[in-house]
């Protein structure tokens, strides 16, 4: 009794460690990339910026137009996608299993140059409009295109094996590459703005009004995330368990794929294809709180997932000598190793191969 | 007390009925064993009983109440089920897995409050847990992960418990400590434990009653009873094996009785 109460303590104050921790490096992290960058601003430049916006009107301009919206943007991006990483490892029991790998970004991608293209043809009025609600009209795009690939994805699932639904959807993801890119190829002149930088994921194409229009589906993710914990806790014992422990099985999926499809869909419209933070923020967050029960992992992830997506971002926008280099080489260089190591390390993927 | 009224038990579409026209009463405080050969429809048996899976006609009722009109919820605490499935969940202690059959009872967040930890500490006592709480889950072997699933079962605290086949993996000493630690909760604590089992020998020793599942029916009834031996014999009789009612143990047909 007492070692059990002992025990629960013990766990709450490891939580509460790493959450310190993680807070404390996402702070330094945050305050490095509002002035590290082209122009690298000390704290007294950067303090002004943020407080007096009239007394140093460039770098005012530099943090708060530039810096700023992309550091938000990141944090944002990398705890949807952390959280959305946990919810369906615990949905599809597969350790691999995130908004990218299984092809959801994707549709995302899909479904918003289907958007464009469509307004496109439909004529200077539609495109006007569709140029007028941007946020709105590319997020609805995302919303439908992650939507369809999610529910896809889940139907698959039920007949295949966890590697073969792996590379169905990265599969899925290099067809809709193509597509987008003959999308691109035909309506560029047309989308202008909309597709820039698309193939590669960034943080950096927001302004602080998309944040805005970004934080409400996510919002929205997160509470329909939390309401699903419980439930997929007890999906961890499989599906014939949890529906015997109360689990109504099919609300459950219904409820996580659309907290997905929320957290996951505004990222892909304003953010493109980010990779790999899904995939393994769920690892690092089960690792660090030594459980993989879904409600602690959740506020972990995040934080663990905006970590990443920040200081990938931080490297990406050092003061390089030509050119930025791109988040997904970054985030591939520090996420591939990490999924082969997962791969050979768990013996149920690495028995299927 | 637990009633299968007129149950056609099975799937829909082409495969059909696998039993058919079931009327059973299980009372409270009875340790009821099910064998029958593999593919009679045990495994659809317990499935339907527990609520796992909707019958095809007729009803179950638990307390005069339909169990598959309960909500899941409800359900779950009326109802606990443990399976041969080998469960593997990396990053589970025993403990975590205890704790998730008070789910049932708990709020949104799954909180436990401490008459939930009570129960936990009360089941893991029942079963010999304790001493490997906090180890990993898959750390364990098959016996004891099988011993944490029914500890999970326990703190669920259900006036009916359905395991299938969970001694398949277990050794003979091991088989004889769950059935009889099962057999023990039936009758102190007055609860319904409805198992299916391979192990005839051991099932005919340690039931209160048997239930004979075979060519789409279920005979109950005791082990002392002729009809029941009788069934067993007609259920598992082989061309070169026979179950002899006598003595309550299989022969090879060409072996004579006096030889045993």
């Amino acid at each position: 009794m007492n070692s059990t109460i002992l025990a629960s303590n013990h766990f709450a104050s490891l939580q509460r460690m790493v959450v310190t921790v993680f807070l404390l490096m996402l702070v330094a992290v945050i305050v490095f990339s509002l002035s590290y960058g082209q122009v690298i601003l000390g704290g007294e430049r950067l303090l002004a910026a943020v407080l007096d916006p009239s007394g140093d009107p460039v770098a005012s301009q530099i943090v708060r137009d530039i810096r700023l919206p992309r550091v938000l943007t990141g944090l944002i991006a990398g705890a949807a996608l952390g959280i959305s990483g946990v919810l369906m490892q615990a949905l599809f029991r597969n350790p691999m299993a995130d908004a990218w790998s299984l092809g959801l970004l994707a549709g995302g991608q899909l479904g918003v140059s289907l958007i464009v293209t469509a307004a496109a043809f439909a004529g200077p009025a539609a495109l006007a409009f569709l140029t007028a609600f941007q946020g709105i009209g590319l997020t609805s795009g995302a919303i439908l295109g992650v939507a369809v690939f999610a529910v896809l994805m889940a139907g698959l699932s039920r007949r295949v094996s966890n590697i073969t639904l792996l590379v169905v959807g990265l599969m899925l993801g290099f067809t809709v590459q193509g597509l987008v890119s003959i999308v691109m190829h035909f309506a560029s002149r047309v989308g202008g703005r909309v597709y820039s930088g698309w193939n590669d994921g960034t943080f950096a194409s927001t302004e602080i009004s998309d944040v805005a229009v970004m934080l409400l589906p996510i919002g929205l993710g997160l509470v329909l995330a939390i309401v699903s914990a419980k439930g997929l806790s007890a999906m961890l014992l499989g599906e014939t368990y949890a529906r015997s422990m109360g689990t109504d099985v099919k609300r459950l999926r219904w409820l996580t794929l659309s907290a997905v499809v929320l957290l996951v869909a505004p990222v892909t419209a304003y953010c493109g294809p980010v990779t790999f933070i899904g995939l393994i923020v769920p690892h690092f967050a089960r690792a660090m709180v030594r459980t993989s029960q879904i409600l602690p992992l959740l506020p972990i992830a995040a934080l663990c997932g905006a970590l990443l997506a920040l200081s990938a971002d931080a490297i990406v926008h050092l003061p390089w000598e030509q050119h930025f280099l791109h988040l997904n080489a970054i985030l591939a260089l520090v996420g591939a190793p990490v999924v082969i190591a997962i791969l050979l390390a768990s013996p149920s993927l690495r028995g299927r191969i | 007390m637990l009633e299968v009224m007129n149950v056609a038990a099975g799937y829909p579409g082409p495969r059909g009925a696998v039993l058919a026209n079931l009327n059973l009463t299980l009372r409270p405080g009875a340790f009821i064993c099910v064998i029958g050969r593999n593919g009679a429809g045990k495994s659809t048996l317990l499935r339907t009983i527990s609520g796992l899976q909707k019958p095809l006609g007729g009803r179950v009722c638990l307390h005069n109440v339909n169990i598959h009109e309960m909500t899941a919820q409800l359900r779950a605490q009326r109802i606990s089920v443990v399976t041969t499935e080998r469960v593997s969940s990396p990053g589970l202690r025993v403990r975590d897995v205890i704790n998730l059959g008070r789910q049932p009872y708990t709020n949104w967040r799954g909180h436990l409050s401490g008459t939930d930890y009570e129960v936990i500490a009360d089941a893991m006592r029942t079963v010999d847990v304790l001493k490997f709480a906090n180890q990993p889950f898959d750390s364990l072997s098959d016996g004891e992960r099988q011993r944490v699933m029914i500890a999970r079962a326990l703190a669920q605290d259900t006036d009916v418990m359905v395991l299938d086949e969970i001694t398949a993996f277990l050794d003979l000493p091991g088989r004889v400590e769950v059935m009889s630690l099962l057999r023990t909760h039936a009758h102190t604590m007055g609860k319904i434990v409805l198992l299916s089992s391979h192990d005839l020998e051991l099932s005919l020793e340690l039931a209160d009653r048997l239930w004979i599942v075979d060519e789409g029916k279920v005979k109950a009834g005791i082990a002392e009873d002729g009809v029941i031996l009788q069934a067993i014999a007609n259920a598992f009789d082989t061309k070169n094996v026979r179950f002899e009612p006598a003595i309550r143990q299989f022969r090879l047909r060409d072996q004579p009785l006096e030889a045993l």
